[in-house]
């Protein structure tokens, strides 16, 4: 059952669900004054950006 | 600023080894010895036993063995003493950590992430077209390529990516090299896109077309992905893995229901397509869904497609080593003098070519110089990462080898040969088949057919439907026994569909921000990305360039696959070569001129073979194997006045494209000779000392970090 629950926290980690959290405590810590985007901003900036550039292969 | 000794990177090393929980010498020293007798046994007991059928686990532990060995000691080679690999170096991660691009990510994540990103469906088709040679050459091919060059190629760049935060191949290319390389690099790499986009799309036309099963579960994955699309964005924002266990469900839910729509007569009739016309959706949808917003379709069918997608592999090596199938296919067939039907041209160069991504894709250098080396914590990762995904990588090839030779010969030819090569004749075509050496017969077919839940299963080119066959063989035996062999067998072209439509749909819009950026060296304004005018036309111009060659693969009577795939092969392990080029420059001007062969050796093998294969394609006097010859004979035939009068406007198109197809082949091929020919001045002025190496590294600053 442990097992079961630690390859579920990889997997959420792995498919980016941590992100957002990560990214406003680097905020937080680096640009204090700045605004928090909201979780949905943020999701769609992400969105946009990482399917920019080549990121599925052949 | 203190740059790392040799000896201080040895004292790092020692202190690693004798770190506790590791075995005494003379131990590990055994088991490497007993894995490579291992290994030794099983390559010898596959490439010597000819005459009964191979259990598939001598392929399974051959590969395992070889594996093993070549990243424990090939890796750690070029690891230590090639790249000098620095674990107190601070890499862009670390420097550069912005919380979103540059983030110091656990290595098993960013495996992960690596892995799927270069997970394509190329180690699954080029595997199973190249079983047409027998188990034997393929095989071999895979283990040596991959160990050799590919893992070497990926686990090269992505170091030369994380010492230049992250720089992509072609900035690289530019920086290293010279802007020429640069230049022919992108010019490159966009057209090798294209060409890739048009044979996976080729790939799945050719496993639908005839099959309302397999459309009514591909048409349903389009509603599914967007509703998980606005389910994350409006309901629940990131919530990545949840959704896509819903979209998981209502997929298979699809797969299942799929069967009903075969079965009614009103379902089936909306669902029923021949080639030509999934041709133009398939294109129609590529380019609606490269210019809808990327949250509301391309996300979260990325998202499900790769889960699925890994999930598969995962099954599928435990139901190969749940059933231990044997292989049916002999070791070596009769098609290595090169008359195969599923491609032509004898084992050197084609087997190379068509194999492509199992062993050595160029198009993973782009990944290794993509997102991945911005996550990379340590440069010592690197090794795991970049030569070890491709490792598994080389695995899928294995078990795709393995699942398109268990079937029987003559059923695997019946389903992979084109009409224009056996007719389209059951009985006919079975007994040309048979004739062959290969029996079958046109009740074994139909049973097949009935089996697995399609009216019939002759002429289904492309790869997809036999790996699903076999596929469906093994999963069968692991779960559900026969009944479920046609669930099976859809679930399998769903899985391999559903990514292929997200690459079609990621790559042309990936293509449109390529050629944004070329078009915009010519005319400024259309290298504006947010321009919707440019936008609009660089979308069509993408989607028009695939769909033009996925439409001629569809025309053609040999199926397309035997004319497209050779030539997406080609364009692969040209990049290769370009990729190879590069890491050479680099390796040359970090002072390691006498390791220099680690990439040299790969990507002279690389050039051979696809030059050779290049100058086959366009002038050898085969029709089935040069394009030039055979647009001759359907020119002669023509003029001799022995074309029927309907087919005359279909002859003129075939003797047309095949001229295109022969200057593309040549355009591929000149481009890397301008690369090749560019590195090669550079290289000498570098060895002869007439020009100072210096690289285009980040500077030097020492990692903050503990551990590993």
């Amino acid at each position: 059952m442990a097992t079961f629950r630690r390859l579920w926290r990889f997997l959420r980690e792995a498919s980016g669900e941590g992100e957002y959290a990560r990214y406003c405590a680097h905020l937080r810590v680096h640009y204090p004054d700045r605004p928090l985007p909201s979780e949905k901003q943020f999701y769609l900036e992400r969105l946009k950006h990482k399917y920019a550039r080549v990121s599925r292969c052949c | 600023m203190s740059i790392p000794e040799d000896g201080d990177l040895k004292v790092a090393a020692t202190a690693e080894r004798s770190s506790a929980g590791r075995w005494p010498r003379p131990l590990r020293a055994a088991v490497w010895v007993a894995i490579s007798v291992a290994g030794a046994g099983a390559v010898a007991a596959i490439a010597l036993r000819r005459h009964e059928p191979i259990n598939a686990m001598w392929l399974i532990v051959a590969a395992a063995c070889v594996y093993l060995i070549g990243y424990r000691f090939y890796s750690r080679f070029i690891a230590l003493k090639v790249l000098e690999l620095d674990p107190r170096r601070a890499t862009p991660a670390e420097r550069l950590d912005d919380g979103r691009d540059f983030v110091p990510t656990n290595k098993w994540i960013v495996f992960g992430h690596h892995f799927a990103a270069i997970a394509g469906p190329g180690p699954l088709v080029g595997p199973t077209l190249a079983a047409q040679l027998g188990y034997l050459p393929g095989t071999l091919w895979i283990l040596v390529g991959a160990v050799l060059g590919g893992c070497v190629q990926d686990f090269v760049v992505l170091f030369a990516s994380i010492r230049r935060n992250g720089k992509s191949l072609g900035q690289m290319a530019k920086e290293e090299v010279g802007p020429v390389a640069g230049f022919t690099a992108l010019f490159a790499i966009t057209s090798i896109l294209i060409i890739m986009l048009a044979v996976i799309a080729l790939v799945v036309t050719n496993a639908l077309r005839g099959s309302p099963w397999g459309t009514f579960t591909l048409a349903m994955t389009i509603p599914i992905a967007m509703l998980m699309g606005i389910y994350l964005r409006f309901l629940r924002p990131g919530k990545v893995l949840e959704v896509s266990v819903l979209g998981f469900i209502l997929v298979m839910a699809a797969v299942i229901g799929g069967q009903y729509a075969a079965q009614s007569p009103l379902l089936a009739r909306w669902f029923t397509y021949d080639a030509r016309a999934l041709a133009l959706m398939i294109i129609a949808y590529g380019f609606a869904a490269s210019v809808l917003p990327v949250w509301l379709l391309l996300a979260p069918r990325d998202y499900l497609s790769t889960f699925v997608k890994l999930g598969v592999i995962f099954l599928l090596a435990l139901g190969i080593l749940a059933v231990r199938p044997t292989l049916q296919m002999p070791a070596i067939s009769r098609f290595i003098d090169g008359s195969g039907p599923v491609f032509a041209g004898t084992v050197f160069p084609f087997c190379f070519i068509t194999i492509a991504c199992g062993a050595v894709s160029g198009f993973h250098s782009l990944i290794s110089s993509g997102t991945t080396p911005k996550l990379i914590t340590r440069e010592t990762q690197a090794r795991m990462v970049g030569y070890g995904s491709m490792l598994l990588e080389s695995f899928v090839a294995i078990m795709a080898m393995v699942a398109a030779c268990v079937l029987q010969p003559g059923m695997y030819f019946a389903i992979n040969s084109p009409a224009g090569i056996v007719g389209a004749d059951p009985v006919g075509a079975t007994a040309v088949i048979s004739s062959w050496g290969y029996p079958v017969t046109a009740a074994d077919m139909e049973q097949l057919a009935r089996l697995v839940g399609e009216q019939s299963m002759f002429a289904r080119t492309g790869g997809a439907p036999s790996l699903a066959v076999g596929m469906a063989h093994i999963f069968s035996r692991t779960l559900g026994g026969g009944h479920f062999t046609a669930v099976w067998y859809h679930f399998a072209i769903m899985f391999e569909a559903l990514f292929i439509l997200t690459i079609l749909d990621a790559g042309s819009r990936v293509g449109r921000f390529m050629l944004q950026e070329l078009l915009g060296h010519v005319w400024k304004p259309l290298g504006r990305t947010a321009w919707y005018p440019s936008v609009l036309l660089t979308g069509v111009l993408i989607v028009a360039g695939w769909g033009y060659f996925l439409y001629q693969g569809v025309l053609d009577p040999l199926g397309g696959i035997n004319s497209l795939w050779p030539l997406f092969g080609i364009a692969n392990q040209l990049l290769a070569s370009v990729a190879l080029c590069v890491s050479t420059t680099i390796i040359i001007k970090m002072g390691k001129q006498r390791y220099v062969w680690v990439t040299m050796a790969p990507m002279l093998w690389l050039v051979i073979t696809t030059q050779t294969a290049g100058f086959q394609k366009i002038f050898s006097p085969h029709p089935r194997i040069g394009f030039l010859a055979e647009a001759e004979r359907l020119a002669g035939l023509l003029a001799a006045g022995q074309i029927p009068a309907d087919r005359i406007a279909a002859t003129q198109r075939l003797i047309f494209n095949n001229r295109l197809d022969a200057v593309v082949t040549a355009l591929f091929a000149g481009m890397v000779l301008v690369i090749l020919l560019d590195s090669v001045r550079h290289w000498y002025l570098l060895l002869s000392r007439r020009r100072a190496p210096v690289l285009c590294e980040a500077e030097f600053v020492p990692s903050a970090i503990a551990g590993d």
